[in-house]
């Protein structure tokens, strides 16, 4: 479930400092690379966090990036929050299945067309993702980035490779897609907070709903 | 006479005479809605054009090699229409200002600009935008986009490759090729050659790539019911007549007597034939199967002719002979027509055509009998017979019953299996009991539910309209309830016409509502515009491009003839007696009571409901046909005491009522729930059964004779309808089964009609 983290976060696009090295080393077998597990493990345990979010969308046919500020709320087996306050208000709702809604909006939007996929790859763990992704990884003392090439030929026509970038607790920091010539999006991560019981409560209510 | 029903049948079956292979035309059609009968035919003939192949391998590659293998051939052959790969863009794109997708359409119908705004923000900043790139461009609204989506389910665990669909799992990958037959699918010659394309398909694609090649489409069961039905024909008739042949050979030991008793069999198969070419202008399959059991039948004749022919001893006189077997013929002819024509009475197409086959069939093999024997055996050759091997037997049988002790026995049990089975007797009226297995085939099609999680129910709602925009605009009405429906959660999806070609009073509508907002609101338009960064000009392309687009509609006619319609067409059904029709499929419904209502207000919608509609009417007729049987049965006895007076009348009808209560006591004692088959194929029983018990009675100058002609026509009615109840047609194993069971029963009891003591002294 706290994959769903992973989807959105590939979806809600990113940045990263393309390390170029990055791409030089595939992972032929997952089982193989211990340091990738301990990561997904680390990443998967972690309890229930907020953050606050930058998303940077560039398009050509804009003269300006399009950057969008919130926060968003991660509890494991029970949903996402991802809450967009600049230059909208939006209110959105993850559940575990990967249905997007909106808070007062018994039927499902399709915006995160994606999140259904995101949702069963990561829950069904690192070898569903490398049935979609060719993947690669490297880490050094400080960070880790995890690159993803997808198989797709629906996705790969779009976007050419996402980076996932984050520090060496599991926790995720920038998440960026690329398009074939051009990032087109860079998600950033910022001031994870453990959540606080009552603000769990409220958040686990609301999901409970949908 | 016989050369001209031999040419009739030959000149009909020349000019393409039809056998029918879908199952739903053996069926009921309710008349009072002969259009949309009409119209829901069509549209089964459409849905058997539709082919699924499946193509796995465990190495993705090797899979989409062996599937652009697969559709380079698809592509060739003329049987297939493959569709393209759809562009949408291309076709939908420039009439994007009259097609408005529903999400927008809430937002351009609220009159503040605030709403648009929001919707316009989370459009853009969709992480979705950023892959559209120069579309914002052209379209800076995203309404194609929104309204693609809005229209196609993409589903995210598929990918989508030159119009396939590929499915990865951990163990294979699987890639679907859709494609249309050019024809109907339930045409034999149409089945012939799918099949002979799938052979050759699997094989070289097997030898090639590896990959495993499976599909599924109605053709396919069509093509399998045919199959089975065309061997369980052969079978029935070659064993049915095989046996016939032994019994013949054994009995009279004379080829005069096999040629010539075996004659009345090809009279009566070519009078049903020429009789149901010329009534019916296709046949079912299922009518030539069970027209075969008719061999069983109406060998009777012969066998009563020539044991009288064969076993007398001296002083033969043909015309003697006729008279003494004439009454019981006569007799047995008459209550077997009356069985086989309750068919009539019965709203299957199918069993109409069985009966008309039968009762043809019998009247010529009765005729012949009548007619050609006296003629043909009017000396009586030098013949051995085996009428010595069978009187000890049937001397022993009766002695038997003649001991009170073992008719008291036999009485005791009977009356025990009627006591034990008859109050748990049990029915199932659901058409599912008619459906004949096919694992393997069933096997793909649950495989691709499993892979794709489509599923579209077998029920549907048809809509008429007098034109083309009334029916656009009368299926704009429904679907607005069948939303409503759906966000309800009674309904998990549905697809309807007006998804792709919306009516031209909605697309105005749409226009109408995008041109007021965008113009409007062309000062807080162009500062939204600003702040996210389109070019100055960006918007007056779109207002000059909204006005251009005014009246330019999307047609049926246009949708049809392009590529985007190839997957879709087989919505719109088309045009019958100046009245367009369209089906609207549904998936996941939880309340037919809802759809019903629907209907209910709106005449112009009818619910395609054919498991419910036809297992209610098979309720309806086999509770009729339930009283019907008592009534029939008084009938029979009436004759039967008319003819023999109370007592012996009783005595006659006796087995028969004794053979009813029993089959259904012992079906009851198995668990086997009675369906409409069952009670058909005991009037059947009673048809058939009736007449040993006659001939017993009307048997007046050789009783002895009439039993061994009674013992032969009983065994060959029981093998004809045994080798019925190993049918893998469900519907054909019922009857077979119950008339096995009740012949057998019959011809047990029989005797007890007859005067015993007679018959020993006779026989002695």
């Amino acid at each position: 479930m706290k994959s769903i983290l992973f989807l959105i976060l590939i979806f809600q696009i990113i940045y990263a400092d393309s390390n170029g090295e990055l791409f030089q080393k595939k992972i032929s077998k997952i089982s193989n690379d211990s340091a990738l597990i301990e990561l997904y493990e680390k990443f998967i345990s972690e309890a229930a966090f907020s953050a606050k979010f930058i998303q940077t969308i560039q398009v050509k046919a804009l003269n300006k990036e399009l950057v969008s500020k919130g926060n968003m709320v991660f509890i494991p087996d029970k949903g996402i929050v991802w809450e967009t306050e600049k230059p909208y208000n939006q209110y959105l709702l993850i559940t575990k299945k990967g249905e997007v809604f909106e808070k007062d909006n018994p039927v499902p939007v399709g915006e995160f067309s994606y999140a259904k996929i995101m949702t069963e790859m990561i829950n069904s763990g690192l070898d569903k993702l490398s049935g979609i992704f060719d993947l690669f990884y490297s880490d050094d003392d400080v960070k880790w980035l995890l690159g993803l090439i997808p198989k797709k030929r629906v996705m790969s026509k779009f976007i050419s490779n996402i980076i996932i970038s984050g520090d060496r607790n599991g926790k995720i920091n920038e998440v960026t897609v690329m398009g074939h010539d051009v990032k087109i999006t860079e998600l950033r991560f910022e001031e994870h907070k453990t959540l606080k019981k009552e603000e769990l409560n409220r958040v686990n209510e609301i999901l409970k709903q949908k | 006479m016989i050369l001209l029903l031999a040419l009739i049948s030959l000149l009909k079956v020349r000019k393409g005479f039809i056998i029918e292979t879908n199952i739903l035309k053996m069926l009921p059609s309710e008349n009072e809605n002969r259009l949309f009968n009409e119209a829901s035919d069509r549209f089964s003939e459409k849905l058997s054009r539709n082919v699924l192949f499946t193509i796995s391998h465990r190495v993705r590659d090797s899979a989409l090699d062996a599937a652009t293998a697969m559709r380079h051939d698809l592509a060739r052959h003329e049987l297939f229409k493959l569709p393209e790969e759809t562009d949408w863009f291309k076709f939908y794109f420039n009439y994007r200002f009259n097609i408005i997708p529903p999400q927008m359409k809430l937002v351009l119908i609220d009159k503040k600009f605030e709403q648009f705004r929001t919707h316009f923000y989370k459009t853009l900043f969709s992480p979705m935008t950023s892959i559209y790139g120069d579309m914002l461009n052209k379209d800076p609204l995203l309404i194609f986009p929104q309204y693609i989506n809005s229209v196609v389910q993409f589903r995210d665990k598929f990918d989508y490759d030159k119009g396939n669909i590929i499915i990865d799992d951990s163990i294979k990958t699987t890639v679907l090729i859709s494609t249309y037959l050019e024809e109907n699918g339930f045409e034999k010659e149409v089945q012939n050659s799918f099949n002979d394309f799938v052979d050759k398909q699997k094989k070289k694609i097997r030898s090639q790539t590896g990959a495993n090649v499976e599909y599924t489409g109605v053709v396919a069961y069509a093509s399998r019911y045919l199959d089975r039905s065309k061997f369980e024909t052969g079978f029935i008739g070659l064993l049915s007549f095989s046996i016939i042949v032994i019994l013949m050979l054994f009995a009279f030991r004379s080829f005069k007597c096999l040629f010539w008793g075996a004659f009345p069999i090809f009279i009566a198969l070519l009078c049903g034939l020429a009789v149901s070419v010329l009534v019916f202008y296709r046949i079912h399959i299922i009518s030539v199967t069970m027209g075969m059991c008719l061999i069983g039948i109406c060998i009777d004749y012969s066998f009563h002719y020539l044991s009288e022919y064969s076993f007398c001893k001296s002083g033969w006189n043909s015309s003697r002979g006729l008279i003494n077997v004439l009454p019981g013929i006569s007799m047995g002819l008459i209550t077997t027509v009356m069985g086989y024509s309750t068919f009539f009475f019965i709203p299957f197409g199918g069993l109409k055509q069985i009966a008309i086959f039968t009762v043809s069939g019998l009247i010529g093999a009765y005729l012949t009998v009548l007619i050609l024997f006296p003629a043909v055996f009017k000396e009586k050759g030098n013949y051995k017979n085996s009428y010595h091997f069978f009187r000890p037997l049937i001397c022993a049988y009766f002695r038997l019953m003649d001991k009170k002790m073992f008719r008291y026995t036999v009485y005791f049990l009977l009356i025990l299996i009627i006591i034990a089975g008859l109050p748990g007797v049990s029915f199932n009226d659901d058409i599912k009991v008619f459906q004949m297995k096919t694992a393997d085939l069933d096997k793909t099609v649950t495989t691709i539910k499993e892979l794709t999680n489509v599923e579209y129910d077998s029920e549907y709602l048809l809509v008429k309209g007098v034109s083309k925009e009334s029916l656009l605009q009368n299926i704009e009405t429904v679907t607005e309830k069948l939303e409503q429906i759906r966000v309800n959660g009674d309904l998990a999806d549905y697809q309807a016409l007006t998804k792709f070609v919306p009516s031209k009073k909605e697309q105005k509508a749409d226009h109408e509502m995008l041109a007021a907002k965008v113009l409007s609101y062309e000062d807080e338009m162009g500062k939204l515009f600003d702040e996210t960064g389109f070019q100055p000009q960006t918007l007056e392309k779109l207002k000059r491009e909204i006005e251009e687009s005014k009246g330019k509609y999307l047609t049926i006619d246009d949708w049809l003839k392009s590529s985007v319609a190839t997957e879709y067409e087989k919505l719109w059904i088309g045009e019958i007696s100046d009245t367009c029709f369209s089906a609207i499929l549904l998936s996941g419904i939880k309340s037919f009571e809802l759809l019903e209502e629907i209907t209910d207000e709106d005449q112009n919608v009818y619910l395609v409901n054919n498991n419910t509609r036809i297992s209610n009417l098979l309720r309806g007729v086999r509770k009729n046909l339930f009283r019907f049987i008592p009534v029939l049965y008084s009938i029979v006895f009436l004759v039967l005491v008319l003819r023999y007076g109370f007592i012996k009348g009783l005595k006659v009808f006796a087995p028969s009522i004794m053979t009813l209560l029993l089959t259904v006591s012992i079906y009851s004692i198995f668990s086997v729930e009675l369906n409409i088959m069952h009670i058909l194929a005991l009037i059947l029983v009673l048809a058939l059964g009736i007449d040993y018990s006659i001939f017993l009675a009307e048997s007046v100058a050789n009783p002895s004779v009439t039993i061994v002609a009674i013992l032969l026509s009983a065994l060959t009615t029981i093998f004809s309808f045994g080798m019925l109840s190993l049918s893998m047609i469900p519907a054909l194993s019922s009857i077979g089964f119950t008339i096995l069971i009740g012949i057998s029963i019959n011809l047990f009891l029989s005797p007890f009609a007859s005067d015993r003591k007679k018959l020993i002294r006779i026989l002695k």
